[in-house]
Order: structure tokens, then sequence, then C-alpha cells
């Protein structure tokens, strides 16, 4: 992943909610899930900027909660 | 397959169109000079580069039955008379070289009785001396250039070797040869009269008339094309060397072969017959592939020869026709295979229709930077041989199977031979010894094999899909990436808590003279503990800490993490703009500091500030037993601040797990044992500390502390070393190297060091660490590698003698738990050899960085390769690569990795080979943009106390190790380095050399003395200027190969002195090369003369001359 590529990328999250962006024509990593957005890296890392405002694990998120 | 594929390849000459042949060759006037062809030019100047060398000879074996050998000898001298290459010889005439084509020549035919017990011995003794005669060289202007040797094996039995020089003949012309000498033999034995077809012209007539068909130049519609075809096209294509490449190249050379089976053969010949293509594109697109791959560059030229027969009056001749053709091929990652193989198709037909332009002429035409390291335009061959077609082989394979005679010698860098072998394809590879490793070169095999074999199951998916690791190897990869131990659910201040309760009497820390017990220490940072947790400490919660070197620091940190809060660093050195953005970026609610501080802190701090000396009587009545472990493993330890490349600093959390596993790991490293003393050394804003305090408190043994002053003067931190009897230490490479110097040269002894850990720079083993471990003992130097958002993740231990330590020792294995990963530019697993960016998991990796979503998702990317789902990577921005034993080899930033003159170059490896000379004690090199826009190398250099170099002598050596486009253009010294806060060099402050040292920017330099003027007067007449600077480089004012030898003529008539051809190679300036000469001159002397001579070029000026003098001492045998 070169800095100036113009790859399409998807965002991608895990079970721990925790984000991050993945060549569009690849196929998925185990344990990751698409999080409905593709475009270039930098649209996709800007839309990751708004969304993903609670940066804890969600199991950390959950024993907090408790 | 054969037929369907002999047919698809013979589609070749076809592609090619109807532009050869179209008119014929004309006779040449006998009286004129023959000129040499474009390719006789280039193998006659090879030979003049490394003369004695048999990298072109081609050596033809065939066993023979029942021979007469009379009638052999004269059917080979009948075609020595047929055809008249055999009878030519290379001569000069007015500078150029020309064919000299004799009347008539003996060609004699030794006749050797093999040694031996039995046939398999006499066989060996045939093959054996067959070799060895293959490898002795021709002289090219004496000749004859072939020879022939009968070595009879038995009764009936022999062996025919005939040897020709490349400069005579090609592939095609051993068919020719075969044919022509079983005919003229037959002739002999029957009397009956030769059937051989007519011989409309001679090779020497086809020289010629290629000269005048490009009288054109560049401007003929065939020069235009390739004009077009590779411009931009980068000047080498980088494969991975298991050695660097040298100033020149060597022509040793190794074979590897392979085979692919039948069925994966012949899917390739159907999707190329799918796509209109031959059997040689689909195998050249899984090949470009490959390439693509261990480059890690996506425009891709390869050479492959053609031989250039299709017109009927050159069929029936023997000599040089072959040209090559250059094969660029741009990948896009995301094409698909089918879609890349109808590229690499139409690439192939337009190289045909223009195959008449000789390769020498295009190189010649397109001067492309260039250097004597390697070949220019293409330096991977590519050759393709259909069943049964002469013509595409170079000629060192024998043509029975019998006897297997090679050259050992390699003709570039790397060569893939495909051919149908009827059961599959038969690969073959040749490559330069001195650059390659067998092991290596069989790996290659197995991803050759690998991507053609995914291609074909996924031809429509895009090639970044394509793995090329087999999955034996991927396994490998796998294990090695792997250090999984059992984990301690434990946080590492509950490891100090178990050292307190279990020895509360030994000294915890040591300063100043002051020694605090574990109980006392432990009590302490209770109380205060127990403090936090009523101003709202706990888990997840930040508390930031400014404080300066002292025990009170140790309480603070012991405090917080007790509390369960999240220990901030804010080092009170930093600007206080830059404490200020930490303080509002992390918005802890407590900060702890130290009285003397206050002042510094930013203004609108929110926090509630404890002072740790003069607010203490707040918490002497606080409890002072250990409070309740509120964390979890994956709770948050510390946030630290590093550095971002856009200027805003970004914090890296980590969690406590990893610490814990990482203490554990380093004390069954590098153990430690109750009341043994560690050397508290870091600063507490740098992550290794925390290995320091942790790793030092888990074994129960003694931290010591040191303030600002004695970590920055070498003479005092080494009178530490010594009087506390301190036995492990952590140090930055930069520091470590300091230290050495200072105890080597102030011949400190009395050291107990058992154990040195350098981290977080690049370990280089210099001539003073060498000589410093020398006099310590057995005392270890552990390199351990890992960026701020993993903490270590390698290590990599020297014992033993430090000697035989290597100068760049590698980062070494994983540590317990973590996980590294090469991967390249497509995420896929590089294999052993090939560099790849540096990916770091597992347990060491940060949760993220605080408040940085982007951020954190472009650099912590899905694992593909991991077993646990959901597991992310943090992609460090380092290179490195794997050794075949599994240890990972740091090769430096991705961003220093710069272009030269389009040649991409690692800072850290001119770094490296600077470091090795003697006079040099540390070296950074930048690259700047010169005034001309062009980048430039700067060499920053410090040297040893008493010496100092000159930049010229400095560039001399480094010319030795590296290619020309690495070689620094100015060389500045300076006493010190300026460093950042971590202890390491700060580039960006490096001064502008045009401050220091002006006068060596490049610009017009007039001749200075009598050498300088008769050289620029030599070269201004062979490169047609009028003016030339001493500076300038000889191949970016036009120079080329052949106008370096009509140079270095001249130059020999005009000193009288015997000089190499590659002596302008090395020294391309008129500076360097007077210096060079004179040095010669010197050389050659008597003492006497030699004083004769300094006095008569008087005119250099004194610095010129102690330069050359030296450099003539250092290099008596040149």
């Amino acid at each position: 992943m070169t800095e100036e590529d113009d790859t399409p990328y998807i965002v991608v999250v895990n079970e721990e909610e925790q984000y991050s962006i993945w060549p569009a024509d690849r196929s998925l990593p185990a344990g990751w899930r698409e999080a409905g957005k593709r475009g270039s890296k930098a649209e996709c890392l800007d839309h990751i900027e708004d969304v993903w405002t609670d940066m804890r694990p969600l199991s950390l998120q959950r024993l907090q909660q408790k | 397959m054969s037929d369907a594929a002999e047919t698809a390849h013979r589609q070749q000459p076809e592609a090619a169109g109807a532009a050869p042949g179209a008119f014929r060759i004309p006779r040449r006037a006998r009286d004129e000079p023959a000129p040499l062809s474009f390719a006789q030019e280039r193998l006659w100047f090879l030979d003049q580069l490394e003369p004695g060398s048999a990298t072109y000879n081609i050596p033809l074996a065939m066993e023979l039955g029942q021979v007469d050998i009379a009638a052999l000898s004269r059917s080979l001298n009948c075609l020595v008379e047929r055809h008249e290459v055999f009878r030519t010889t290379i001569a000069m005439a007015d500078g150029r070289p020309v064919q000299r084509i004799a009347p008539e020549l003996d060609l004699a035919l030794p006749v050797l009785t093999c040694d031996g017990a039995d046939d398999a011995a006499r066989r060996q003794t045939a093959q054996a001396l067959a070799t060895e005669e293959a490898r002795r060289p021709f002289d090219l202007a004496a000749g004859p250039l072939v020879r022939a040797r009968l070595y009879v094996i038995g009764e009936g039995r022999a062996l025919l070797l005939v040897v020709i020089h490349h400069i005579i003949a090609d592939a095609w012309s051993i068919g020719v040869f075969t044919r022509d000498l079983a005919e003229l033999y037959r002739e002999q034995v029957t009397g009956e009269r030769a059937q051989l077809p007519p011989l409309p012209i001679h090779y020497a007539d086809f020289a010629a008339w290629q000269r005048s068909m490009l009288d054109g130049g560049p401007n003929s519609p065939a020069m235009r094309y390739w004009t077009t075809q590779l411009a931009g096209l980068p000047p080498v294509l980088e494969l991975p060397t298991d050695r660097p490449r040298g100033a020149s190249q060597s022509a040793a050379g190794g074979v590897e072969r392979f085979s692919i089976p039948a069925a994966l053969a012949e899917r390739l010949w159907r999707i190329a017959a799918d796509e209109h293509a031959t059997l040689f594109m689909a195998a050249l697109t899984v090949f470009a592939l490959q390439l693509r791959r261990y480059a890690d560059q996506t425009d891709i030229a390869v050479g492959t020869p053609i031989a250039s027969r299709d017109r009927a009056e050159v069929e029936n001749a023997i000599g040089l026709f072959l040209n090559t053709l250059v094969l660029r091929i741009r990948i896009d990652d995301r094409t698909s295979f089918r879609e890349l193989l109808r590229q690499v198709r139409d690439v192939c037909v337009g190289a045909y229709a223009h195959q008449d332009v000789p390769f020498e002429y295009l190189v010649e035409e397109l001067k492309p930077a260039r250097n004597l390291g390697a070949n220019p335009i293409f330096q991977i061959l590519f050759v393709f041989q259909g069943a049964g077609a002469p013509g595409e082989a170079t000629g060192d394979a024998s043509p029975d199977g019998g006897f297997d005679i090679v050259t050992g010698t390699a003709k570039f860098d790397l060569s893939l031979y495909l051919a149908d072998s009827g059961a599959g394809l038969a690969g073959t590879w040749e490559y330069r010894a001195a650059l390659f490793d067998r092991e290596s070169i069989a790996r290659m095999s197995g991803h050759f094999t690998t991507l053609l074999h995914h291609a074909m199951a996924a031809p429509d998916r895009p090639c970044s899909e394509l793995p090329m690791v087999t999955p034996a190897e991927s396994a490998q990869l796998t294990r090695w990436n792997s250090g999984s131990v059992p984990q301690d659910p434990r946080c590492p201040h509950q490891l100090f808590e178990d050292s307190a309760e279990r020895m509360p009497a030994q000294i915890a820390l040591l300063l100043d003279g002051e020694a605090v017990r574990y109980d006392d220490l432990n009590r302490r940072a209770n109380r205060l503990a127990h403090h936090l947790r009523r101003l709202g400490v706990g888990p997840e919660v930040p508390v930031g800490i400014c404080v300066e070197r002292s025990v009170e620091m140790v309480v603070g940190l012991l405090a917080i993490l007790k509390a369960g809060g999240v220990h901030v660093p804010l080092d009170p050195a930093f600007p206080a703009e830059r404490l200020a953005f930490m303080a509002r970026d992390v918005g802890f609610p407590v900060l702890l500091t130290q009285e003397r501080l206050v002042a510094l802190l930013p203004e609108g701090l929110e926090a509630s500030i404890f002072r740790l000396d003069a607010d203490w009587p707040a918490v002497a009545d606080e409890p002072s037993h250990n409070p309740d472990c509120l964390l979890r493993p994956d709770n948050l330890l510390y946030i630290l601040y590093t550095s971002g490349s856009t200027g805003r600093p970004k914090g890296a959390r980590l969690n406590q797990a990893t610490l814990t596993s990482l203490v554990h790991w380093q004390n069954r490293i590098a153990p430690t044992s109750p009341g043994a003393r560690t050397l508290q050394f870091m600063s507490f804003s740098f992550d290794v500390s925390f290995i320091e305090i942790f790793a030092t408190f888990a074994a129960g043994g003694t931290l010591v502390l040191c303030h600002e002053d004695v970590r920055r003067d070498m003479a005092a931190l080494s009178a530490l070393l010594v009087d506390a009897r301190i036995e492990r230490a952590f140090l930055p490479f930069t520091a470590l190297q300091q230290l050495a110097h200072h105890a080597v040269a102030a011949d400190v002894g009395g050291f107990s060091l058992a154990d040195m850990i350098s981290t977080g720079e690049a370990l280089v083993v210099t001539e003073d660490i060498r000589r410093f471990f020398g006099r310590l003992g057995a005392c270890r130097l552990h390199n351990n590698y890992g960026p701020t958002e993993t903490h270590w993740v390698t290590w990599y231990s020297l014992e033993g003698d430090p000697r035989g330590w290597p100068a760049l020792p590698p980062i070494g294995r994983c540590v317990d738990n973590a996980r590294v990963m090469l991967l390249d530019s497509m995420l896929h697993l590089v294999p052993v050899g090939v560099p790849g960016d540096l990916y770091a998991g597992g347990l060491a990796l940060a949760r993220d960085y605080l408040n940085r979503p982007a951020l954190t998702a472009e650099r912590f990317l899905p694992d593909a390769h991991s077993e646990v789902p959901g597991a992310r990577l943090y992609r460090t921005g380092d290179r490195a690569r794997l050794r075949p034993d599994g240890t990972i080899e740091y090769l430096g930033r991705n961003d220093d990795q710069v272009k030269i003159r389009g040649f991409r170059v690692e800072l850290g490896e001119i770094e490296a080979a600077l470091s090795k000379n003697p006079d040099v004690m540390d070296a950074a090199v930048v690259a700047r943009e010169a005034p001309g826009g062009d980048r430039q190398l700067i060499a920053y250099v410090r040297p040893r106390a008493g010496v100092s170099p000159l930049g010229s002598e400095l560039r001399a050596v480094l010319a030795q190790q590296l290619p020309s486009y690495m070689l620094p253009g100015q060389f500045v010294c300076l006493d010190a380095f300026p460093l950042s806060a971590t202890g390491k060099v700060d580039r960006r402050r490096l001064p502008d050399p045009g401050s220091v040292r002006p006068e060596l920017r490049l610009a017009y330099v007039a001749p200075r003395n009598e050498v300088e003027e008769a050289l620029e007067r030599i070269w201004a007449r062979v490169l047609g200027l009028e003016k030339i600077g001493v500076e300038d480089d000889f191949f970016e004012l036009g120079g080329h190969s052949l106008l370096a030898m009509q140079v270095m003529t001249r130059v020999r008539d005009a000193f009288e002195l015997e000089l190499p051809v590659r002596i302008l190679f090395e020294y391309p300036t008129i500076a360097e090369m007077g210096i060079a000469l004179v040095e010669h001159q010197i050389a050659a002397l008597s003492d006497a003369e030699a004083d004769a001579l300094l006095a008569e070029i008087g005119e250099l000026s004194d610095e010129d001359v102690e330069a050359a003098l030296r450099e003539a001492e250092a290099a008596p045998n040149e």
C-alpha cells in the first residue's frame, strides 16, 4: 500500500469494532466485515474519522458499562 | 503440446510483418575496411574492459562414433575456407576496431587420448578437459576465433569440442556449423561432392549494410518507435540480491534447473492460444509478474534474443546476427493475468516489427543512465527455446545430452531459459554468482511455478491476488513469525509488588549514593496510589507526569499504575507548546510534577496538580498497603507520543499485557539477579525506559539512576558504569558508539557489564564497538528492534569474539508473543531474501493512536495471514528481509529510499559503507534538492579525532564498494551531529552544505594543471564539445562505452601508460581521473623519478598531491 496509490478501498471493521481499510478487489481477511464505505483511500479514512468515535475495543466498552 | 506450442511460438516471425527482407543486403566492396557490426563492437568493447574472460565463449560438444581423424581435420578446414568469419580477427584502424579477414587459415585439430580405468572414468576426463578448454579465453586481435579439440575416449568413441567466440557466431550458427560440417565430412570420406547452399553474402557484408542502414540516425522510423517505447524506463530492475552490487560486474555464473509439469504447461499454452499469443508471451507474462514482486517495481524491462535470420541471404551464414529485443512491461496489479497477457502480446509484436535496430545502437542513442555494475536498459534475459527451432538459444548447453559443457559465466544478472521438453517445460536459470546464492535461485523456481499455478487457476482475478510463495514456505514463514508462550495475567506493577514482598530489604533504586529499599519504595508508591484513587484515577484514566530524573519519578510511575491509571510522561525538556498540545490531546485529570517544574508547565491546564516533593505531606497519612488491582491485561498502560510526519505528535496507547510479556522475555534473554545493577539511561518518554525499570524490579535487581549531565558525558557515564558495577545497560546506538569510543580512547577498564542492549537505532558494529567489547570480556551485545507502536518485536544477540561480529547485525527473530510479517505492497508474504515492508503485531501491538481514528486505521491493518480472526498488524514503515535461517535483516526506513538519477538508493547502505572507513566515526547521508532540480546526496561525516579526511578520499574509498549513483556529491565533516531528544541523529538539523563548504558545489571548474588540461583536450575532441569542467561526469556529457575506448586510447598515447578502460568508469570526471593518472605514473616510477615527476606537476595543489600520494600508497597493486 503505497501512499500515492489510487486503489479503491473499503472500510472494514472487526469484532472489537476497530476500523481499518482494505483493497476493494481483494477478499476480506477472516474476522473482518465491510462497514459500508467504498472509495479512495482518503475517502475511506475520512469516513472512519467520522464514524469511529469510541475507540475502546468493544469488549472493554461492555465491561465498563457494567 | 509440442506441435501446437511450436506453431504458436513460430508466430513470431509472422507477427513481425513484412519489414525485414523487403530489400537485399549488398556485398560490400572488397577493398573497403570492414566495420564491426554493432553487436560485435559491444563484445569487442567488453573484451577490452575485461580481457581474458571466457564469458562469450560458445562451446560446442559433439559425441562421435568411429571417426576418420584426418578427414575430420580436412573438413573443419573446408569449413574455415567456406565461412569468412572463421578467418576473421579484430584489428584497429584509425582508433576504431575493424574486421580483418585473412585469405587463408589453418585450423589445427589436436587429438588427446583420455586416461581412465573404464569408460566412465575416460568420459569424465574428457568432460573435465573439454570444460577447461571451453573456459580458455580468446585473443580477439591475434585469433583464430575458433578452436577444435578431439578427445579420444575409447575404441570408436570420441568427443569433438569446438569453441567459437561469440563475436563471430550465434546459436543459429551452431546449427549451420553442424550441418555444414557433417556434409563436408561426408565429402571427405566418400568423395561425393558436398551439397551445400550457396552463400550470397558473408558476415562482413551484413555488418557494413547494418551500418549504412542506420545512417539516418535517430530519425529512422524504427528508432522513433524505440525512443517512444522506452521513454522513462527505470535504469535498473532492482532484484534483491544476496550480495550488494559492486562497482563492477564479475562474470562468474551459476546454473540452476527446474521443470514445469506437462499439465500446467498445457494450461498455459491454452490460455495463450485463447488470447492469440504464443507460449513465449504467456511464460513471459508469468516471469514479469515474478520480477514485479521481487523488485517491487511495476515497470519492468527484460531482454530476449532474436535470431534475425528471416532474410534469405543470411540464412546459411555463420556470424553474430543475433539481436536482443527489449520488452518493456508495465504492470497494473489490478489487471487480470489474461489482460496482462494481452498487453505482453502487443509489446512483443511491436518489438518484432522493429527488430532491425541493433540493441547496441539503441544503447548508444538512448544514452540510459548507466554504471559499470549493471547492464544498460535491461539486466534480465528471458529466452524461450521452442521445440526443434534453432535460433533462440545462446548456446551454452550442448546439443546432445551426454556432455554438458558450461563456461561458468553469466552474461546478465539473471537469465531464464525455458524450453519445451516434450513433458512440460524445462527451465534453466543462469545467474551472476557475485550477486546470488544458488539457494535463492532455487527458490525462484518454486515462485515461478507457484505464480503460474495460481494464475492458471484464476486468470481473470486481479494479479495482486496471486500468491508467489509456496505452501511449504508460507508455513515456515508463519512458524518463524510467531513467538507464542503462555501469558502471565499480572500487570507490570504487580511484578514489582511481588519482589517487594519477597525481598523487602533489597535495594531497588540507587541515585547519587542514596539507596531506596524495595519495601520503602513500595510504601511510598502505595500512599500516593491511594491518594490518586481518591482523585478519581482508575483503569483507562490518564495521569500526566512531568518530572526530572529522580526517585520521585519512579514513585510517581508506580503510583499511577497501582492506582490503575494510564501513565502519560511529559518530558520537561520539551517545548511548552508541545507539552500544551499533549495535555489538551490527552485531557488528564491529574498531573504529577515537581516544585521546580511548575513554572514550566503550559498555562490553562485543567488538571489538578500534585507536586511529588512539596505536596508529599498530603499523602503521608495514606495507607501503605498495596491497593487492589483493578486492571485487566488489556487495559492501557501508557500513552507515548512520537513525532508525526505531518508535524502533529501522535500518542500511541499500549496495553498492560504487552509490557508484562516483554519483561519476562527480557529477563530470560538477558537475565539479572536480586541486587544486580541495571542502568536507567533511557528518557522516560521512550518506551525502553519501562523495560529498564520493570525488568529490573521483576527480578529484584537494583536500578541505577543518573542525572542528565551524566547521560551526556561519556567520561562520567563510563565512570558510573564502572563504579556502580552495572551489569546490564540499554543504550541507543549513537550513545553506545560514543561510550565505546571514549572507553577505548581513554583506556577505561574495570567494567562489570554482562549484557548491553542496543536499541532505538540501527546497530552498526563499528571498530570502536568491537574493541570495547573485546575489553569487556564476556559481555553480550543485543540488537533489539521495535517501534513505539509495538515496543520490541525482534532481537538478535551477539556473543563470543567481537572480531567475528558482522558490521550490520540482523534484527533477528520474534520476541515472545510478538508477530512480525514481511509483506509486499499487495500485502502478500515475501519469500526469503526479498525485501518487504515490516509489519508488527501480536500481543506487542498498541491499541491505537489517541484521538486519531483515521491515522489508526491507516497504520493498523487487517492481518490477512493470522489465524486469529480480526487481528491487526502495524505498518512500521521499515524495510527488511528474511535470511535463509529465519533471522530478519533490517534494511532501513521506507522514506530513506530516495531516487538518484532514477536509481533507488537506501541511504542506510551508504552510511554503513562510509562507517567502515577507519577515518570515520559515523556518518549520516541525506538527499537534498540540488539547484537544477536533481536530488543530490550529501554525506555528513564525523571523523575520528586527529584526522580530517578529504571528500575526494572518502569518495575514492566508497567508489570501491558502491555503484557511482550511490556516491555522495558532497562531503561535510562535522565535529558532532545534532541529536534529537531521544538521542538519535536529527537529520533535519544537519547544516546546509552550502553554508559549510560552498566551494564544493558542482559548477564549471576549469582545468587546474597540465594533467587536467591534457585530459580536457582529449575529452573535448572525443565528445565534440568545446569546454568541459573537471568535475563534469563523462557519461552525463553523452559519453558511452565506445567513446570511452577512444578516450582511453588517446590517454594511453598521451601519458605513455598502460591503463585499463575501466578506469574511466571508476573515475568519470577529469579531476578524479587526473589523480588516478598521477597515481599510476608514480606507481610505475622509481623513487627518484617520482620526485622529479612531482616537481614537474607542481601546479597541482598541495592537497591534490597529498591525496594522490596517499591513494597511491593505499593501492599499490592497482
